[in-house]
């Protein structure tokens, strides 16, 4: 796992298109500190590895393609 | 006491018997809201309000929602009115259609009478980080009212209005009823559409809402749950009549208390209360038991929480890095510090480099809690806990807690288990502890709201609290 350092968390933030400033990200770096602590109580729960990743609750609905709904379409002069 | 101050069902019967009239209603309840001074609004709906009570001619009457006022949490799609989570990235935002949830209510012949204030893009816990600042609490302004659901809790609390819709991803309408003294409620996940719900973290996401007693969250659930084929994540599951056993017998009912969640609690007051009543519950004929799970896995229901929540947000939300929605045209500067945060963590979680180590496990840390959980629901009919390890706390207290102590961990943040496994849960009101309410969280097994509601009125009753509204002399106080 990358070592979380102002760097890093720059790098993550501008490649969503934005940035904070040098106080926020110096902030950011120490609530991580918190936060990777935090994190690292998932590593003492046991049988994880062997364990399936959960993505959703459950199964809710087999239909993968919704169908489509009759609408009134707008003319172009109405635009 | 005005018409107003009544609770769903009451209300309804007023009208039918033309005690109460929808527009004296909606004029009151706006009335009510241009006066809020807890910050729960981000749209009043006037002109729009009123235009409703004048279509109404056309709805049946004998819908409990005909003619009653509501507010909608404003990551609602509404169409033709402002729509913006409290993020300035969706100012000027305005809908062409309805969520699913905002038909039925239209439909039942409720009046929409404003949107409703959050935690930015329903991110956080506290009602701070959306773009109109922060919500207060009616019980006592100094003190929060609790995210992210923040403005339909206050509107609930205040009596503007007996329904508020809301979302809830960890406990974002279950936590705030418990500190503002109502009820909040969450069905199943996929049990009601969340069709025009922007989301925060899909496979968590839940359309709730907030009553004043369970009578009436039941009778909700009855208009708003069913299938929706325009969400593919709706439940095909037959709904059921939520209001049949509303009320029915205790006895017999196997509650069950999770230990080390319970014994995580500080304060001796919150305990004390709990045990009065659990006493009562058993009294009526309840069987509790006191059962244990891993403190370790419980320990990592918070951080897997956060890392699953901020790693789908960061999936999700790219749509609004873009420059149509952006005064500016400089990316998202208008998100708020603590959701750019939120952005960088679920990004340096789906790192390529940290993708295993923190999301993939995260997903099996879930899994894990989820079966923890489910084995426990299988035995008893429901978990009761307390819903928060204290009142509603300053914003200053709130931010001196420790997060890595158990009471945080564990007692503070520990409802996010039913976001995981989408089971069912209610928070009622418990008591009063220094004047203010704090309340009781049930949950039970997925599909199973019928049970859940009828032991929730059961606890209702035996506590001996419900249809709560912010006295006047509480609000002076402040």
């Amino acid at each position: 796992m990358k070592v979380v350092s102002k760097e890093v968390l720059r790098e993550l933030a501008l490649k969503m298109n934005f940035d904070i400033k040098d106080e926020e990200y110096n902030h950011l770096v120490d609530e991580y500190a918190v936060i990777h602590q935090q994190i690292e109580l998932i590593s003492k729960v046991s049988g994880l590895d062997n364990a399936i990743p959960m993505v959703a609750p459950f199964d809710v609905n087999k239909e993968v393609i919704k169908e489509d709904d009759n609408i009134k379409i707008l003319e172009i002069k109405e635009l | 006491m005005s018409y107003l101050d009544l609770s769903l069902k009451d209300l309804h019967e007023a009208i039918i018997n033309n005690e109460a009239t929808p527009l004296e209603l909606t004029k009151e309840a706006l009335k009510r809201a241009h006066e809020d001074t807890n910050n729960a609004f981000e749209l009043i709906l006037d002109k729009e309000a009123l235009e409703q009570v004048n279509e109404l001619v056309n709805k049946d009457k004998n819908n409990i929602f005909y003619g009653i006022p509501i507010v909608i949490k404003d990551n609602f799609l509404t169409k033709d009115i402002e729509t913006t989570a409290s993020s300035n990235v969706l100012n000027g935002f305005i809908p062409n259609y309805d969520a699913e949830v905002v038909t039925r209510l239209k439909e039942a012949g409720a009046i929409i009478i404003a949107k409703t204030t959050m935690d930015e893009l329903a991110m956080g816990g506290k009602g701070s980080t959306g773009h109109k600042g922060k919500q207060t609490n009616p019980w006592d302004k100094s003190r929060m009212i609790g995210g992210s659901s923040s403005g339909s809790a206050i509107a609930i609390s205040k009596g503007i209005t007996p329904f508020a819709l809301g979302s809830d991803t960890g406990d974002s309408v279950r936590k705030p009823a418990s500190y503002g003294g109502s009820v909040g409620f969450k069905p199943t996940w996929g049990r009601i559409s969340r069709y025009g719900l922007l989301p925060f973290a899909p496979s968590l996401d839940h359309v709730a809402y907030f009553t004043r007693n369970v009578y009436d969250a039941a009778a909700s659930l009855n208009l708003l749950a069913g299938y929706d084929h325009k969400d593919l994540m709706s439940s095909s599951v037959s709904k059921e009549d939520y209001l049949a056993k509303v009320n029915e017998p205790l006895y017999g009912k196997r509650l069950v208390v999770i230990k080390e969640i319970f014994n995580s609690i500080t304060s001796q007051k919150v305990k004390d209360l709990f045990l009065v009543n659990i006493e009562k519950f058993k009294e009526a004929g309840a069987i509790v038991s006191f059962v244990s799970i891993d403190i370790n896995l419980l320990r990592a229901l918070f951080p897997t929480y956060f890392v699953i929540s901020s790693s789908e947000t960061t999936i999700n939300n790219p749509a609004l890095n873009d420059v149509r929605f952006n005064k500016n045209k400089e990316g998202i500067e208008g998100f708020s510090t603590p959701i750019k945060k939120r952005f960088i963590i679920g990004s340096f979680s789906l790192d390529k480099d940290n993708r295993d180590e923190l999301f993939i496990r995260a997903q099996k840390c879930r899994r894990l809690i989820v079966d923890a959980f489910t084995r426990i629901l299988d035995e008893y009919d429901a978990i009761v806990l307390p819903a928060a390890p204290r009142v509603a706390p300053s914003f200053k207290e709130r931010d001196e807690l420790d997060h890595l102590s158990d009471e945080f961990l564990l007692a503070d943040n520990y409802m996010c288990y039913a976001n995981f496994g989408g089971f069912p849960s209610i928070t009622i009101p418990l008591g009063f502890i220094d004047s203010l309410p704090i309340g009781i969280n049930i949950t039970s097994k997925a599909f199973s709201e019928v049970n859940l509601l009828s032991i929730a009125s059961n606890l209702e009753r035996i506590i001996g609290i419900k249809d709560l509204l912010v006295k006047e002399e509480s609000s002076e106080r402040n």
